[in-house]
């Protein structure tokens, strides 16, 4: 068993009290109504994905993979005649607990559309857009909110580190996934294995711009998810500038960063890597060919500037299809990796 | 000799009486002046500091004397996150404080405060707030010249009343 990983025997325990922990978190955002019902439910927080909160519509929550209706006498159904409807009230007084009765302080993460509480759980917020030219000001008038619960799935990286471990650092990685795959799981477990070390291997500091707070999902600066000791975090940071700051200011060995897209990325990126830091990065593809034809991506990959491509897909969320290295060779399939699902 | 001390003590009396109610528009002039420096401390921590509507009241609370308890109850009651919105809270607070010295028109402004502290973007916030401040400027400036007229009249008429009271007696 390596080190990195999860023992058996601890694992009980810190489940339970995760879950009891979520299950704080979300109640103290529930509206009071609301908290006996779910109370009565007596959900697993750990199987609980969403909760929609719209107004003047049910209550809808994403429990193990299936969408619910919640009811007025505690239960969960297909039946929307059964179904508990918000009020406008309610959700009023969520966005109150959400926002620290301060909706002043989070204008910044409004205007991206979602909030970050405590635990890491993500609030999209959806109501009236207020522009100024054609950047979004403000969002008044909320009505709809979409709660998703933070996911963290420890250990889940771990067939697929001694890929990208060489002697005492590791190789420029690229995680390739096409969305909602996983990778965001995936490159958090990585960077907490990579920061921690383990199995023979020596911690790293890792620093992470994390410019949606889905990495470290931090709050008040603070991140929820385990994201390993050695980590130095810029939360809601753009990566170009993210990128430049760590090098100068953190002395990183490694820098992560999660969906990588415009050329100013790149151009960023091809800055770290020269600058002596390994890269660990995702980006949106739905296979090699994909990414390779992508204009300013694609001349990173010709000129074998990342060493390691991970690229998740198949059937199931979460699932490592292959390992590539620079040439594009396949060091890895799905089998070697065990056949099991890593993220997800 | 019963008579010049019974004197003695209705004068003192009638006058502390006059001395006692000038005390009570200066108390509420202090009132005033404390919300006014709560308006404009609020402002400068939302401005710069964006800190959050508890922090912000547990701030108040370190340096207020005569609104202390009601910013300590609504900061612990915003914490336990299980007393509802944050105006009925401010509501009730208010309604239990009973602010005797306060006229009605403060006390509809404290109501008012409460209406859109945290309810707002930072501009909208950061404006209303610049229009309570104002707001209460001008109900102070009033208070300050009532209270200059009044004090003297108060403790004028205390004495005055006093020793018509003890000629009558005597």
């Amino acid at each position: 068993m390596r080190e990195w990983q999860r023992q058996p025997g601890d694992s009980l325990r810190s489940e339970q009290h995760r879950t009891r922990n979520r299950e704080q978190e979300i109640y103290q955002i529930l509206p009071r109504s609301l908290r006996g019902i779910f109370h009565q439910m007596k959900l697993d927080f750990i199987r609980l994905q969403e909760i929609r909160f719209r107004i003047g519509a049910p209550v809808l929550i994403l429990y193990g993979g299936s969408e619910y209706f919640v009811t007025s006498s505690g239960k969960i159904t297909k039946e929307v005649s059964q179904a508990y409807y918000l009020t406008r009230e309610e959700l009023r007084e969520t966005m109150e607990y959400i926002s620290n009765y301060s909706l002043y302080a989070y204008e910044e993460e409004l205007r991206q559309g979602y909030l970050t509480i405590q635990g890491g759980h993500r609030i999209g917020v959806a109501g009236k857009i207020i522009l100024e030219g054609r950047q979004i000001k403000n969002i008044r008038h909320i009505s709809f909110l979409n709660i998703r619960l933070a996911h963290e799935i420890p250990g889940c990286a771990a067939p697929i580190l001694p890929y990208i471990f060489q002697e005492d650092s590791i190789f420029h990685t690229l995680i390739v996934s096409p969305p909602c795959r996983g990778k965001t799981t995936l490159l958090r477990d990585l960077i907490r294995m990579i920061s921690d070390g383990g199995s023979g291997h020596t911690g790293m500091t890792v620093g992470v711009v994390d410019e949606r707070s889905e990495l470290g999902a931090c709050y008040m600066g603070q991140p929820q998810n385990d994201i390993g000791f050695r980590t130095d975090i810029l939360d809601g940071c753009p990566k170009v500038e993210g990128m430049m700051l760590l090098v100068r200011s953190m002395s990183p060995k490694v820098i992560a960063v999660d969906e990588i897209g415009s050329g100013a990325d790149v151009e960023a990126m091809e800055y770290v890597m020269n600058c002596g830091v390994k890269l660990l990065a995702t980006v949106h593809g739905e296979g090699m060919e994909e990414i390779q034809g992508k204009p300013v991506l694609g001349r990173l990959i010709r000129e074998k500037m990342f060493q390691r491509y991970i690229l998740l897909g198949g059937e199931q969320a979460g699932m490592v299809e292959a390992i590539f290295d620079e040439r594009g060779s396949l060091i890895a399939s799905y089998r070697e990796l065990g056949g099991e699902r890593t993220a997800c | 000799m019963l008579k010049i001390v019974g004197g003695c003590l209705v004068l003192i009396g009638s006058a502390g009486v006059g001395w006692y109610m000038a005390g009570r528009s200066a108390l509420r002039i202090r009132m005033l002046e404390e919300l006014e420096g709560l308006l404009q401390q609020l402002y400068g921590e939302i401005e710069y500091a964006g800190c959050d509507m508890v922090e912000l009241l547990r701030k108040l609370t370190q340096e207020a004397r005569y609104f202390r308890k009601m910013w300590q109850s609504v900061a612990d009651q915003l914490e336990s996150r299980s007393a509802g919105r944050f105006q009925k809270i401010w509501q009730q607070e208010l309604q239990q404080r009973e602010l005797l010295l306060l006229k009605q028109e403060e006390k509809i402004l404290l109501a008012e405060l409460g209406q859109t502290l945290g309810q707002v973007d930072r501009q909208t916030q950061l404006y209303t707030l610049e229009l309570y401040q104002k707001r209460l400027a001008e109900i102070l400036r009033h208070a300050r010249e009532e209270y200059h007229g009044q004090a003297k009249v108060y403790r004028v008429v205390g004495i005055t009343v006093g020793f018509f009271v003890v000629i009558l007696l005597i």
